[in-house]
């Protein structure tokens, strides 16, 4: 008994000394509430115990209430009111996910893939069962992130068993992962495009598209109407001919401007040369007796002949220039024929050829079919690559993230990626009845250097007579020169196709199709690979007329099976081929080099229109300075008709003074024999007489 | 909340809880400190300071003073982290360790988390006897003397310094009765 009211139970009026001592009094940590106990209490030898021989008063009951809290406080190390405090708020949390782990592992997962897709991701019913790892769901759909109303994918029911040791290791490994239904590219009925507040880092860039081979284009644009007056036109500045005329032009009509100032200057010599004639004219040599005047009137004559010829010489050169530029003139424009065929051939070039190297003119009449699906299959593969390019990320994201870093010592383990399925499997359908749809995946992990195998993928669907087979393996581990190495093959798939124009314009097509793929995707994330596209039964409908059309049906009904085959290279570029390439693009060149000849005729035509008028003015031209050369020549004739006219009283002047010569001399010579008759006849007498007087002294 | 630890580490060392209560506040503070935060065998420490009899406003209060200069002491704990983990005696265990589930969530592979957690155990009983005598030092001897003081007396009598110890008393007295 405590016995006054309210004094703690502890501190009854007797306690046993050892109790006292043990459980009280040591459990006391002040040293002056231990002093306050010992004299409070009194130790009773005979009864072995300690007694308080008196009540306390309200103080002292005040006092041993707290020491009574603190020896109960420091009894023990644990706190067990916490500790059940703790039980308690630990169960009620195990409830609360027991209740609602569902939910929140649904919530959890939804934004994961959300952000690994970076589109919306919708689960159906998610059960988790916490005994037995693992969720499983009744469907799941994932949307395209480059088309928000269709889905990458659907699962169907789908049940997925996680290893509890690798859980609790924080890996979400799945050995096995078995769904009922799955059904890819499927339309959404609500945008699948993740709202802005929900998307993680920037979006994707787009994708390059694939570039097919656009010979259609490339063919139609060559078979285009070409305007040779447009053609000319725009190519009129690197003609030669044009420049050339233009020139010659110019040069003759400065120099016919010239002559006409010459001709004042001609008519004026022409005039004074007849006035010198007209001067000489009166000369009458015979009447002129002495040797003086003669002179005189030669020395007259001399000088108006001058004068004369000069004028004439003058004259001729004018001529001789006139002549020489004529000649020069007329050689020139001789030679814009040959120029003006070098111009027309260079025109003529211009106009396309028929040269389709690399390309395919029949994977040209087919790709555009085709490209569309091709490029979607193209982007659903790029999709696939980012998603696990994220995976990745998040998987090197994954190192100890200690402010204090230290060194990690690893052990030999057998370790795991932080996801990592083993196998995925969906089969329906039965192989025997050809009606099959099954798809396996393997080893798909966020790190396949863990895992040190690849990803692969694999689907096989029978649908009577119709068979897909794809396969697709991703090496991301280090060295791997093809990361994605993706394989498919689509056989026995009707086309029907509408009205189409273009280089080969066609009402309505249709036939058979197998289409096999392989595409590689390495580091450089620039895909390579082949597709080849094997035809059969086509029937093609084509237009009534249509030479082309025609044309390229038979060509295509010539051999039983159309194959093209199609190189993707670096870049999304395709180079295609296919077996009707040779006769296809021997037709096409026909018909197009007959549209070519006919256009360079028309060229041909233009380029003459637009020079003849040109021509016309240079031969106009020609024939003025002929006609000057001409009037300059009949001025020649008159100023040497002048001269001649000089030159003939000259010449009577002339044969007068010989005339008087010839008589001087005559007389002269006369004279002279007269004397030398004198001189012969005074000698003989002398001589006689001589030797008259010799034979005298010797007789 | 500075003045509050301080009051509430005060009142701790004046109350009438055993000596070791604090000490061992003190002991397991230079644990946790000297480990890396972040990893699962620190988180459980921490927790354990809520469940067993440590003062815990000595322990946060140590805890806070110690974690800066911590980061001091990393060389020292990474040595000794790697020479155990790296010892061949020990290779079995530690093997065996770190294929437990939850292995990678406790970080014992990392040498500063074995490094400081090893050294802490090491200092915990020294550690702990120091701050021992420490406090009984206090509470026979120096706290009479400290109070006799005249600027403390003074700093005592102060208004709002009666005010905060009348609130401190109330809240060690809640906190004691629901402890």
């Amino acid at each position: 008994m405590a016995g006054k009211p309210g004094i703690p139970r502890l501190f009854p009026p007797a306690i046993r000394k050892q109790q006292f001592e043990r459980r009280i009094l040591k459990r006391v940590a002040l040293r002056d509430e231990r002093a306050f106990l010992t004299g409070l209490y009194q130790l009773d030898e005979t009864e072995n115990s300690y007694r308080r021989p008196d009540e306390p008063d309200q103080e002292q009951i005040k006092r041993l209430r707290a020491i009574a809290s603190a020896v109960r406080h420091n009894r023990g190390v644990l706190q067990p009111a916490k500790l059940a405090l703790i039980g308690v708020v630990a169960a009620v949390a195990a409830a609360f996910v027991l209740l609602f782990a569902d939910a929140l592992v649904e919530r959890a997962a939804t934004r994961g893939l959300e952000s690994l897709v970076q589109a919306r991701v919708e689960f159906s019913q998610l059960r988790v069962r916490p005994l037995q790892p693992g969720l499983s769901f009744d469907s799941l759909s994932v949307a395209n992130p480059r088309k928000p109303f269709r889905n990458l994918f659907e699962l169907g029911f789908t049940e997925v068993r996680l290893d509890l040791g690798q859980l609790l290791r924080g890996k979400l490994l799945a050995r096995n992962i078995e769904t009922r239904e799955f059904r890819w590219d499927t339309r959404r009925e609500v945008s699948g495009a993740l709202p802005a507040a929900r998307t993680v880092g920037p979006a994707d860039e787009p994708a390059a598209a694939l570039e097919l081979p656009r010979v259609d284009q490339m063919v139609s644009e060559r078979f285009a109407e070409i305007d040779p007056e447009e053609l000319i036109r725009s190519h009129f500045n690197e003609l030669h001919t044009p420049a050339l005329l233009a020139e010659l032009g110019e040069g003759m009509q400065a120099d016919l401007q010239r002559y006409r100032g010459d001709i004042p200057q001609l008519e004026s010599r022409a005039r004074a040369a007849a006035e010198q004639a007209q001067s000489v004219s009166d000369i009458n040599p015979g009447e002129l007796r002495s040797v003086g005047t003669i002179r005189e009137a030669y020395r007259t004559v001399e000088n108006a002949y001058a004068e004369v010829d000069g004028a004439a010489a003058a004259v001729q050169e004018l001529r001789d220039r006139a002549e020489a530029d004529l000649q020069r003139y007329r050689e020139e424009l001789a030679a814009i024929g040959e120029l003006t065929a070098a111009d027309l051939a260079y025109l003529q070039d211009l106009v396309p050829d028929f040269r389709l190297a690399d390309v395919s003119a029949i994977a040209a009449f087919v790709l555009p079919e085709l490209y569309e699906p091709l490029n979607e299959r193209y982007e659903q593969v790029l999709t696939v690559w980012r998603v696990v390019d994220r995976l990745r990320a998040r998987e090197r994201a994954t190192s100890p993230a200690y402010r204090r870093e230290g060194r990690v010592v690893e052990y030999p383990a057998r370790d795991y990626p932080r996801v990592l399925f083993a196998r995925i499997a969906f089969s329906a359908g039965d192989r025997a009845a050809r009606d099959l749809y099954e798809i396996t995946a393997a080893a798909i992990s966020s790190s396949p250097e863990i895992v040190d195998a690849p990803s692969s993928v694999q689907l096989t669907r029978y649908d009577e007579d119709k068979e897909v087979a794809f396969s697709a393996i991703l090496d991301m581990r280090t060295g791997r020169t093809d990361e994605l190495d993706l394989a498919s093959r689509f056989e026995g798939y009707r086309f029907e196709i509408g009205e189409r124009a273009g280089m080969v314009s066609f009402e309505g097509a249709e036939g058979r199709y197998n289409l096999e793929t392989k595409l590689q995707l390495g580091r450089s994330s620039l895909p390579t690979g082949t597709i080849r596209l094997a035809i059969e039964d086509l029937q093609l409908a084509v237009p009534q007329g249509d030479r082309i059309a025609a044309s390229a049906r038979d060509i295509l009904y010539s051999v039983p099976r159309v194959t093209i085959d199609l190189e993707l290279r670096d870049g999304g570029r395709f180079r295609a081929s296919s077996n009707l390439d040779e006769p296809f693009l021997a037709e096409l060149r026909g018909v197009f080099e007959e549209r070519r000849a006919a256009v360079q005729h028309r060229v041909a035509d233009e380029l003459d229109r637009r020079l003849s008028a040109e021509l016309q003015a240079r031969e106009q031209q020609i024939a003025d300075m002929a006609a000057y050369r001409d009037q300059v020549h009949a001025y020649l004739v008159r100023v040497r008709g002048h001269r001649s006219e000089v030159a003939a009283v000259r010449d009577r002047l002339e044969r007068r003074t010989a005339e008087l010569e010839d008589e001087a001399e005559r007389r002269v010579r006369q004279a002279a024999e007269q004397a030398r008759r004198e001189a012969e006849q005074r000698a003989r007498q002398e001589a006689e007489r001589q030797i008259d007087r010799t034979l005298d002294r010797f007789r | 909340m500075i003045v509050n630890a301080l009051a509430r580490v005060v009142a701790a060392l004046n109350s009438n809880r055993r000596a070791g209560e604090v000490a061992a506040g003190v002991s397991c503070a230079v644990v946790l400190a000297l480990m890396p935060p972040a990893n699962l065998v620190w988180v459980m420490l921490f927790a354990a300071l809520f469940f067993i009899k440590v003062n815990l406003s000595i322990a946060l209060l140590t805890l806070a003073v110690l974690s800066p200069f911590a980061v001091l002491t990393d060389p020292l704990l990474d040595a000794v982290g790697y020479t155990v983990l790296n010892a061949a005696a020990l290779q079995e265990v530690f093997i065996a360790w770190y294929n437990l589930p939850i292995a990678p969530f406790t970080g014992f592979n990392n040498t500063l988390v074995a490094g400081g957690f090893l050294v802490g155990l090491v200092l915990w009983i020294p550690v702990y006897l120091l701050a021992r005598v420490f406090v009984q030092l206090y509470r026979n001897t120096l706290r009479a003397r400290i109070a006799a003081l005249p600027p403390v007396r003074w700093f005592a009598r102060l208004p709002l310094v009666q005010r905060v110890t009348a609130w401190v008393r109330w809240a060690n007295g809640f906190y004691q009765r629901v402890g």
